[in-house]
């Protein structure tokens, strides 16, 4: 039987188990005169029956498929004649590589030794007959969950707590896992970034004017000094960020100030909408209008105006990044701004100020700190953008200033230096850890310092 | 189709006045209805602000029906009345409060002397500078207490020097009686004051600019007793010099603090007189019933 069907049966199990765990509540509630003589809702009942079902079959399921591929293997080893028992790792894989080629058909039995092909049919009759043994087994703990559940229910049992208690383990499970895989990836970063710094010193990577990350690959250059700087990489995001910010915070916070003060309600209930639409663009579609619409027209701009600019640009790039971070912008500082209470508005026009006064002397200030947060959010999302930059900006790693030549990002680098065929502790590749850290502790911070004026921001009004 | 269904669908289809609706809502619970005219006296001579006909709508609702009455110079006038029968809307119009609300539009005459308010041509911001706004609840801006005084002055331009906004910053502080307790820390914020104090820092700040007249809409309703009487006493004097209408819930304070009184009932004005007549003679029963605390 195949996993998937045994899942569904299983499904089929747990809602039996449910509807037959509420029924028999209801039943023991029946001659006490109804549910309210039950320690808890027939609901709870019939999920602590579904949790009984579902919660040691499922146990046993997964604990199985993690552990017996890895039995079944050593058995087949096990069989092999000992003139075939391979001598180390590599010829152990080899070996069951081919057995299973030849147990799943790829690789006719004619073609391999006698042993092999009995080795591979036992693998079939073991993994054939773990299958059905681990169906019957789940099956039978299902069923014995469920039962089990359905006998003990009795107008006593705290049904309800026990299942808060298992719904709480679930729910721990999850935030644990979600925190473990954070911490896992940053560890890992780290761990690896720590080896780069041992290939190539930290003070080089920091303050390096160079980057060229293939020179150290070819075996005659290997002393070739500062090919991992990353200055020209920061300094390239920082343009493009900059380029976008300058962009989307004026754009973004005068259509939150339209928004929240001037337009009519249906205007905004129409406009806001349509605004955080931008925002569930992908960022690959900003990333060929960047690259196809965007930076021809720049390039042409420039050229009728006798500038030299380049097919790609931080231009273009950051133009297109800044349209895309609008509706952050925009968005959060609407709120901000309507959170702003009526009182204010009015103290300050009913001493005369006109609307733009008010928002300019009271509005404005007493959302600066949330709209200010709105602004780090964005440019820690800018800092972090990488397919708009791979699409238009280029791969050079150019140490400029000018917006109109072609610069690259540490995204953009991340990712081409992680494709192609890599060995994977060369310098080249360890160096996207590196530069994976930097990004990550830059954003890190942006969105600490963030989340800590958003937060002081709310205490002012509740 | 009988007559007394066909009389039904024709009701139905005239439009029905509501002050009879109001009438006889009221008619079978208390026996008592909404006059013809406004009993007592709302008119004066020579008034600084001149109401009549106010018809006051929010979308269709309309929350006043057609007022008049007069606020005499240098006088302070209660206007007084159960919960939503419209004393914060009127207030509103005297300076195109209502303005900023949507769905609010103002009918009639309203004038502050012979400046009609709702002339198109008129510049609100000139208004609002001559007829100045308390809050219920004390609204002070999230800055320093010396700014909160010196917003209005500098929006009007009306300090050349920083010498002359202190000068007008002091003299609104002391005139609101919160100079004594402030003077020491004119640059810590305006919010950091107890509720009292901000409510006469409100107050300093309104009148810092001077206005003609002063409305307040129930400006103690969020302070307690102590701080309440600070206001009352602060009210009497600045009827020196200004000319105040105020909303209250309190009859007492009605009766402690305004000369006049005005009582409305459901979006109507009943009765409007010297103050000692409206609370010892009462001339409708809808007023009586009032203050005698039969609703409200
Ligand atoms: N912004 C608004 N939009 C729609 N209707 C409103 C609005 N403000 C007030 N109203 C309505 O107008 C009527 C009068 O309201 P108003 O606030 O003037 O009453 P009030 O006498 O000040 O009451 P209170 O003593 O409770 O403050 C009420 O029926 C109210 O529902
Ligand atoms: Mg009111």
């Amino acid at each position: 039987m195949q996993t998937g069907q045994l899942l569904l049966i299983l499904a089929a199990m747990i809602v039996t188990a449910f509807i037959m765990g509420r029924h028999r509540a209801l039943q023991v509630a029946q001659p006490l005169g109804g549910i309210r003589h039950l320690r808890s809702l027939p609901f709870y009942y019939a999920m602590r029956s579904a949790i009984w079902c579902a919660l040691p079959a499922l146990t046993v399921l997964v604990a199985w498929l993690i552990f017996d591929q890895t039995l079944i293997r050593i058995m087949v080893l096990d069989s092999l004649p000992t003139e075939l028992q391979p001598v180390d790792g590599t010829a152990r894989n080899l070996m069951l590589s081919q057995i299973g080629n030849v147990a799943s058909g790829a690789l006719p039995t004619d073609f391999v030794d006698a042993a092999v092909a009995n080795a591979a049919g036992r693998l079939n009759q073991l993994q054939s007959i773990s299958a059905m043994a681990m169906a019957v087994v789940v099956i039978v703990l299902a069923m014995l969950g469920g039962a089990w559940a359905w006998l003990r229910v009795s107008a006593r049992m705290p049904a309800r707590e026990q299942v808060e208690r298992v719904l709480l383990v679930v729910f721990m499970l999850c935030a644990v896992l979600a925190v473990v895989t954070t911490v896992g990836i940053v560890f890992s970063v780290l761990f690896e970034s720590i080896r780069f710094f041992g290939q190539v010193p930290i003070a080089d990577f920091l303050f390096g004017l160079n980057w060229s990350p293939q020179m150290a690959l070819r075996a005659d250059q290997v002393a070739s000094e500062g090919a991992f700087g990353a200055v020209p990489l920061f300094a390239g995001t920082l343009l493009i960020s900059a380029i976008a910010l300058m962009v989307a915070v004026p754009v973004g916070l005068m259509s939150a100030i339209y928004l929240a003060e001037y337009a009519h309600s249906k205007v905004r209930s129409f406009a806001k909408p349509a605004l955080e639409v931008l925002a569930g663009v992908p960022t690959v579609v900003y990333g060929f209008f960047a690259a196809l619409t965007v930076a021809p027209f720049i390039r042409d701009v420039g050229q009728s105006l006798g500038l030299s600019v380049a097919s790609e640009s931080a231009l273009a790039a950051g133009l297109v990044m800044g349209i895309m971070l609008i509706p952050f912008v925009s968005s959060l500082s609407d709120d901000v701004i309507t959170a702003v209470p009526r009182a204010m508005r009015d103290a300050s026009l009913g001493l005369g100020a006109t609307r733009s006064e008010t928002i300019k002397k009271v509005i404005f200030p007493a959302a600066l700190p949330g709209i200010m947060g709105g602004i780090l959010l964005a440019a820690s999302r800018a800092i972090g953008e990488t397919m708009i930059v791979v699409m238009a900006a280029g791969l050079a790693a150019n140490l400029t200033a000018n917006p109109l030549q072609a610069v690259t990002t540490i995204t953009v680098q991340i990712v081409t230096l992680l494709t192609g065929d890599q060995e994977f502790d060369s310098a080249k590749t360890l160096a996207a850890f590196a530069l994976g850290l930097m990004l990550f502790i830059t954003t890190l911070l942006m969105n600490v310092v963030a989340l800590h004026i958003v937060k002081k921001y709310r205490e002012q009004y509740e | 189709m009988d007559i007394a269904e066909k009389m039904n669908v024709f009701q139905d289809a005239v439009q029905v006045d509501p002050r009879v609706v109001a009438q006889e809502h009221m008619m079978t619970e208390e026996n008592l209805y909404i006059p013809e005219k406004t009993v007592g006296a709302p008119f004066v001579d020579d008034p600084k602000m001149r109401m009549r006909d106010v018809n006051v709508f929010y979308d269709t609702d309309q929350a006043i029906h057609g007022v008049s009455l007069d606020i005499g110079k240098n006088e302070v006038v209660a206007l007084i009345g159960p919960s939503g029968c419209g004393k914060s809307t009127f207030l509103r119009c005297m300076n195109r409060m209502n303005d900023t609300i949507d769905i609010c539009r103002v009918e009639g005459s309203l004038h502050l002397e012979n400046q009609d308010i709702y002339d198109p041509k008129l510049d609100v911001v000139e208004l609002r500078a001559r007829v100045g706004m308390v809050f219920q609840k004390p609204n002070p801006f999230p800055k320093s207490i010396y700014d909160n005084v010196a917003y209005g002055p500098r929006i009007h331009g009306l300090a050349n020097r920083k010498t002359d906004l202190d000068e007008i910053v002091e003299n609104s502080l002391r005139k609101a009686g919160l100079w004594d307790e402030v003077k020491d820390r004119l640059d810590s914020p305006g919010t950091g004051l107890s509720g009292g104090q901000q409510q006469r820092l409100c107050i300093a700040r309104t009148i810092a600019v001077s206005p003609e007249v002063v409305l307040m809409d129930e400006p103690c309703s969020a302070l307690d007793p102590i701080a309440t009487a600070k206001i009352e006493e602060l009210i009497r004097e600045l009827s020196e010099s200004y000319t105040i209408a105020i909303v209250t819930h309190s009859m007492q304070q009605a009766a402690r603090v305004s000369q006049r009184t005005a009582y409305f009932h459901l979006g109507w004005l009943v009765e409007m007189n010297d103050t000692d007549t409206v609370f010892t003679k009462p001339q409708h029963e809808l007023t009586e019933s009032y203050i005698t605390g039969r609703f409200g």
